[in-house]
């Protein structure tokens, strides 16, 4: 089972620099979400966890090894990423789609075998996607593209899981089905790191919050710790406090703050 | 090489709709012989057709006594055709119908790849400004002399393999900076543009009358000076290139995951990209090189390639190659046989049967879309 | 290059001092540019009729601009040199002997084709082009543009698109020029020159009981050769010089065709026209390695005939590329 760490992670897009020492900590058997405004770059973080983007200061830790010293194959097998799904182009089905996943175990040459289509059943399965597996990505809707992208990652069978906004599309039923896979799996020992704009799925789901702002990420912790009225008002404008009622967690929001 | 797992063991289909959607395609193996089959024929029809008639029989005779290992003449006797035939047959329309095929297979294997890599279903071999560089290429040679007759009948081909080039040498050096596709693509577009507007001006301005309509003639497309030695080139840069094209296929259908997923599945994205439209600009180069630029195939045929198989690189990729082979020998066919003394170019069928078929097909599809 | 043999030589200086003696006794006015008034009005107007357009013509021109190098040596022959104010191409290296002082004198205007602008600056009352190509509408030297700004114009019937089926279109042509030039003589002189030297040509091949050669005109191209059709003057000179052309179904006077009809057809010689950037030389290797034309009668035999393109137009250098192709291909009709 496998941690993963960032630490000062400075990123730049262009010419602007995204990420100002921001610091994560997922450990295995735990589900962190990543929350904060728009803007503030938790895209970005995400990224520079999977090497899409390199860090200009800081580093990426898998348990003791910096990703950087990785090859790129053994890093896809440990770390499982759902991204945004891009526009889709047709002639592919849903099966093929997912079983891409299994690239990294495979070599580039190398036929898929029996324990692959085995993988992205499961991996179906675990996203209700099985009985469109032969439909053309085409034919999907924008929710359940987001399911491929994240039964995808699932077939990878990772250790580490990325999912960037895994409910962006999805109807309320799919949104609460998503989380409440993510937690189990995080039972089964993966390290889940997710970032979320809702911030009530967050605090209710989810073992700790990182809360990113401006590039920093300014408070790490449990949801009750992380959310405090103050730190609603100050990042994200609105007035709300956490509850525990029977046992879960409750955020309420009790609207805007003014000016 | 994987496949489309025939077994439907994993999934119950229950619903009709969705097993009949896996059934369109075909099995692989059925596909690609089918093609082999029909490019045979084409083949054979093309040598068997030409601006003189000459009788099936002495045609495949006039082949067969040339191909043969063992000397027919001992068997069937002397030759009974005039030496003119002969060569009608055997050196002018022969490698005429292969050239077609090698490069119809080039074309649509450029085309199938660029719009893989781009995630582009516009794209086309020329997206990086082969075309208008191939264009530079000759327009230089034969109005400003550069090297005029230094390779003899190889010239011309060269000159515009060369120009064919340059604008991807500058492609790349953007590319290498910038990582988005949008960016390589539009640098490909200015360039392109840049490159036209070149050649225009060493044609009009420059130039006289005459070396325009050379250029514009050659431009235009067409297979009447195909012989044996021009097409040894084309036919290696496309089992070369090819077969390196097959062996990424795994990652070609890699970063149908988007740029971000694919890295996450383990790729060098910003380097591949770079290579594979390397690729992809040598086949559409060596192609330009011996044939002018013949447009719609490297465009159109991926996309009905993608009908029949789908767009797993490992099945498209040899389909649309041997589907552009048919195509490009079909297109020579009727380019010489709608008038008995001239050739249109070849550019103007594939454009004008290429069009049409391409619109029916977006009308199809966006009509099935409208819900 | 332009072969000048002994008869054809007679001939034309014979035109020329016709031309120079009539000349010299009409001309002692001797107008020039700028203050060129009517050398005398024509008694009454002449009404001319050229590629359907009609024309009259109140006094002889006496600011003509001449489009291409032909036409510019045909007009020296007919003794207007000395009114040619400026002239289209007139780049020629070798225009005819007898021109050659005249065509050196003559502004050239452009490296083809001058602009309207070059044009209409000069003041021309006569504007006489060789080819299609001279009166382009893009460039604002439509026949019907310039007639409008009062400038008569004149094509060479070659181009007016019915080919060139017989020689009575020169005559026709060249009689028009002396009427409304007022150079008629002259110009009789001139188009009796060109028909007695073509005449002679053909009387010795009949003499000789010579046989017309199959023959392959090649103009250029690879992928196509681009041939000579029935219908223009390359044909006809070769009906003069005893030669049967291969491809005389061609619908227009230079078409494409293909390499398998001409090799279908076994051409005995072949013709090349030499012109521009690749050489006659260039051309003949590459019919010689051509693996169908290679099969021809003309290529094994090596029986190559070399003419320059200048000389395959409407003008007194028809005569020479007729003298030159019957020369090589009936020898025996010339000899002594």
């Amino acid at each position: 089972m496998t941690r993963l760490r960032a630490f000062g992670v400075q990123a730049r897009l262009g010419e602007r620099t995204v990420l100002h020492g921001a610091d994560l900590d997922v450990a295995p058997g735990e589900v962190l979400a990543l929350v904060g405004p728009n803007g503030s770059g938790k895209t970005t973080l995400l990224r520079t966890c999977y090497r899409a983007l390199t860090v200009t200061e800081g580093a990426i830790m898998l348990d003791d090894k910096n990703i950087h010293t990785l090859r790129r194959r053994r890093v896809a097998r440990i770390i499982g990423v759902s991204t945004q799904e891009p526009a889709a182009f047709g002639g592919v089905t849903v099966r093929e789609s997912v079983r891409l996943g299994r690239s990294a175990r495979r070599g580039w040459l190398e036929p898929f075998r029996t324990e692959d289509d085995d993988a992205v059943a499961r991996a179906l399965t675990q996203v209700s996607l099985t009985s469109q597996a032969d439909r053309d990505v085409t034919e999907l809707s924008g929710g359940e593209r987001q399911r491929v992208s994240i039964a995808r990652a699932l077939a990878q069978e990772p250790q580490v899981l990325l999912l960037d906004e895994p409910t962006n599309h999805l109807d309320l039923r799919h949104q609460l089905g998503m989380l409440e896979l993510l937690r189990t799996l995080a039972a089964d020992g993966l390290a889940v790191l997710v970032t979320l704009h809702d911030l009530r799925l967050a605090a209710e789901y989810c073992d700790r919050i990182a809360v990113l702002d401006a590039g920093r990420v300014v408070d790490a912790g449990t949801p009750e710790h992380v959310l405090t009225p103050d730190l609603l008002e100050t990042v994200f404008g609105v007035r709300g406090r956490i509850r525990t009622v029977g046992g879960r967690r409750v955020l309420d929001l009790y609207g805007l703050v003014d000016g | 090489m994987s496949t489309v797992t025939e077994t439907a063991s994993l999934t119950q289909s229950p619903t009709g709709s969705d097993s009949r959607r896996s059934d369109r395609r075909r099995s692989l193996a059925t596909v690609l012989t089918l093609l082999t089959a029909a490019l045979a024929l084409a083949v054979a029809t093309a040598v068997s057709l030409g601006t003189i008639t000459i009788p099936l029989g002495d045609v495949w005779a006039i082949v067969a006594y040339r191909i043969s290992p063992v000397p027919l003449d001992a068997i069937w006797g002397d030759r009974w055709w005039s030496a003119t035939r002969e060569a009608i047959v055997f050196e002018s329309r022969l490698p005429r119908a292969l050239t077609a095929a090698v490069v119809g297979a080039a074309l649509a294997v450029a085309g199938a790849v660029a719009q893989a890599v781009t995630r582009n279903p516009l794209a086309d071999p020329y997206l990086l400004g082969v075309s208008s560089g191939a264009g530079f290429g000759v327009a230089t040679v034969t109005v400003l002399g550069f090297g005029a007759g230094t390779l003899g009948i190889f010239t011309l081909p060269f000159a515009a393999f060369a120009g064919a080039l340059l604008p991807l040498a500058a492609t790349i050096v953007v590319s290498l900076r910038a990582h988005s596709v949008t960016a390589i693509v539009l640098v490909g577009v200015a360039l392109s543009m840049v490159f036209s507007s070149l050649v225009t001006f060493v044609l009009l301005v420059l130039g006289d009358v005459h070396q325009l309509g050379t250029v514009m003639q050659w431009l235009a497309g067409g297979f009447g000076d195909a012989n044996w030695r021009s097409l040894i080139a084309p036919t290696l840069v496309l089992i070369v290139t090819g077969t390196a094209i097959m062996l990424c296929s795994r990652r070609l259908n890699l970063l149908l995951a988007g740029d971000d997923g694919a890295t996450a599945l383990g790729m060098n994205v910003p380097r591949f990209r770079v290579l594979i439209l390397l690729a992809v600009s040598l086949l559409a180069a060596a192609a330009v090189a011996v044939s002018g630029t013949i447009g719609f195939v490297g465009l159109l045929v991926p996309h009905l390639a993608a009908y029949l198989v789908g767009r797993n690189a490992a099945r498209l990729v040899p389909t649309a190659g041997l589907l552009g082979a048919v195509a490009l020998v079909l297109a020579d066919i009727l380019a010489r046989s709608l008038s008995n003394t001239t050739e249109l170019p070849i550019g103007v069928i594939t454009g004008l049967v290429g069009g049409p078929i391409f619109i029916a097909m977006l009308w199809r599809r966006y009509s099935q879309d409208s819900r | 290059m332009l072969v000048h043999t002994p008869s054809v030589r007679r001939i034309i200086a014979l035109t020329s001092i016709a031309s120079a003696v009539l000349l010299s006794a009409g001309c002692s006015r001797g107008t020039t540019t700028a203050e060129a008034e009517a050398a005398e009005s024509f008694r009454e107007p002449v009404t001319i009729t050229n590629c359907e357009r009609t024309a009259t013509f109140d006094a002889p021109p006496q600011r003509i601009i001449s489009m291409n190098d032909h036409v510019t040596e045909t007009l020296i022959q007919m003794g207007v040199g000395d009114r040619i104010v400026g002239m289209g191409y007139g780049e020629q290296p070798d225009p005819l002997s007898e021109t050659a002082e005249q065509f050196r004198a003559i502004p050239s205007l452009a490296k083809e084709y001058p602009t309207s602008e070059q044009v209409l600056d000069l003041e021309p009352d006569l504007i006489v082009g060789g080819m299609r190509s001279a009166f382009d509408d893009k460039n604002g030297l439509g026949r019907d543009s310039l007639e409008a700004a009062g400038i008569a114009t004149f094509l060479f019937s070659e181009y007016c698109g019915q080919g060139f089926p017989d020689i009575s279109l020169l005559e026709n042509d060249f009689a028009q020029l002396g009427a409304i030039l007022g150079v008629e003589e002259s110009a009789t002189a001139l188009t009796e020159g060109i028909v007695a030297g073509l005449d002679t040509i053909r009387a010795c091949l009949d003499a000789a009981g010579a046989q017309p050669v199959r023959t392959f005109f090649y103009d250029s191209g690879e992928a196509e050769p681009l041939s000579v059709g029935g219908v223009g003057i390359g044909n006809l000179i070769g009906d003069y010089a005893g030669i049967e052309n291969i491809t005389a179904e061609g619908p227009k006077p230079y078409f494409a065709t293909s390499w398998e009809v001409v090799g279908e057809r076994q051409p005995e010689a072949i013709v090349v026209l030499d012109y521009g950037s690749i050489s006659a030389a260039d051309k003949i290797a590459f019919l010689r390695n051509h693996p169908v034309m290679a099969t021809t009668p003309a290529v094994r035999n090596d029986r190559f005939v070399v003419v320059p393109l200048d000389d395959f137009f409407e003008s007194s250098r028809m005569v020479a590329s007729a003298d030159t192709i019957a020369r090589a291909l009936h020898p025996e009709a010339f000899a002594g």
